[in-house]
């Protein structure tokens, strides 16, 4: 199994291996939690049903209702505490009609505008930084296909 | 997702306890795996999120390590597959401390059970701040290190 013996035959089967667990997952996924655009499309099928929506951004608001966007056009949501226009929310919300959902829980992200860039940042950086780092702990040999060890 | 600073800290923290450095080499960029995978799927394949949530499961964790590991050398392979698959494990124990309104910050267990899972300790959003504290953890794991290193001489 760690040989190098049928090295890229082993290499595919894991590649194929992995991307049927995505696609298996990805089934299960999608029948369990339905992207939010289909209660713009088909909002019968989805009446009642309880969508999970991360790291959205509000786009405007009144006093009963606030909408996001999506790729099929805005979608309001309905509730007595509204999110100012501009912050990022995460929901769970039922829908209740064409392009209307209620809200059941809701969690309004503080300034999420600059924490999520920064993250993205420091993460790009560390990767690049600790590979440098620990770079002549081996040796590249892609003429051998391998990652050699330096001791 | 918490930043890969964090992650690296939570598999180095740890990693002051392999001796060979190739192998607490490997247990951190284990812990980087998942999100590369993830973000690699989502951002250059163009795939949905769900397509992607099996990179932070158990089993997506053990297939990206084997994957990984087959590039480094045949000696070291054995162990730094399971170095691989232990940081992955600690990124998925890291994301779960994250808060999602109880729909679950990853799905540990796909492809067997789609429930999602967290423990819910903070908004995810806000793991960047913990930086200062995550930077403390590595001075002190680093000078353990090295007092370790030190009376082993």
């Amino acid at each position: 199994m760690f040989s190098d013996r049928l090295w890229i035959l082993k290499a595919a089967t894991a590649l194929g291996l992995l991307a049927l667990l995505c696609g298996q997952s990805h089934l299960q996924l999608a029948e369990r939690s339905p992207q939010v655009e289909l209660v713009a499309l088909s909002p019968d099928s989805f009446r009642g049903h309880v969508f999970h929506l991360a790291g959205q951004r509000v786009v405007a608001a009144d006093a009963r209702s606030f909408q996001i966007g999506t790729s099929v056009g805005p979608l309001r949501l309905l509730t007595p505490t509204p999110p100012p226009v501009e912050s990022y929310v995460t929901i769970n919300a039922r829908a209740v009609g064409i392009r209307t959902l209620e809200v059941v829980d809701l969690f309004v992200h503080s300034g999420y505008a600059w924490k999520r860039p920064l993250n993205y940042g420091i993460s790009i950086l560390t990767v690049i930084g600790y590979l440098w780092l620990v770079r002549r702990r081996f040796r590249w040999q892609p003429q051998n296909g391998v990652i050699r060890g330096r001791y | 997702m918490p930043d890969l600073f964090t992650h690296l800290v939570a598999a180095r923290a740890p990693g002051v306890f392999i001796r060979d450095k190739r192998i607490q080499a490997l247990l951190v960029i284990g812990t980087f795996m998942p999100d590369i995978a993830y973000k690699g799927l989502y951002w250059v394949m163009q795939t949905r999120e769900t397509f992607g949530a099996a990179t932070h499961s158990f089993l997506g964790v053990l297939l990206i390590s084997y994957l990984c590991c087959l590039f480094v050398e045949e000696s070291i392979r054995k162990p730094g597959f399971i170095a691989l698959a232990a940081g992955g494990w600690i990124h998925i124990l890291v994301d779960l401390i994250k808060f999602n309104l109880g729909a679950g910050s990853c799905r540990p267990l796909l492809p067997f059970s789609p429930v999602g899972v967290e423990v819910g300790w903070i908004d995810p959003e806000n793991v960047v701040l913990l930086i200062p504290i995550d930077a403390a953890i590595l001075a002190a794991a680093l000078l353990l290190e090295r007092r370790f290193a030190r009376v082993q001489q």
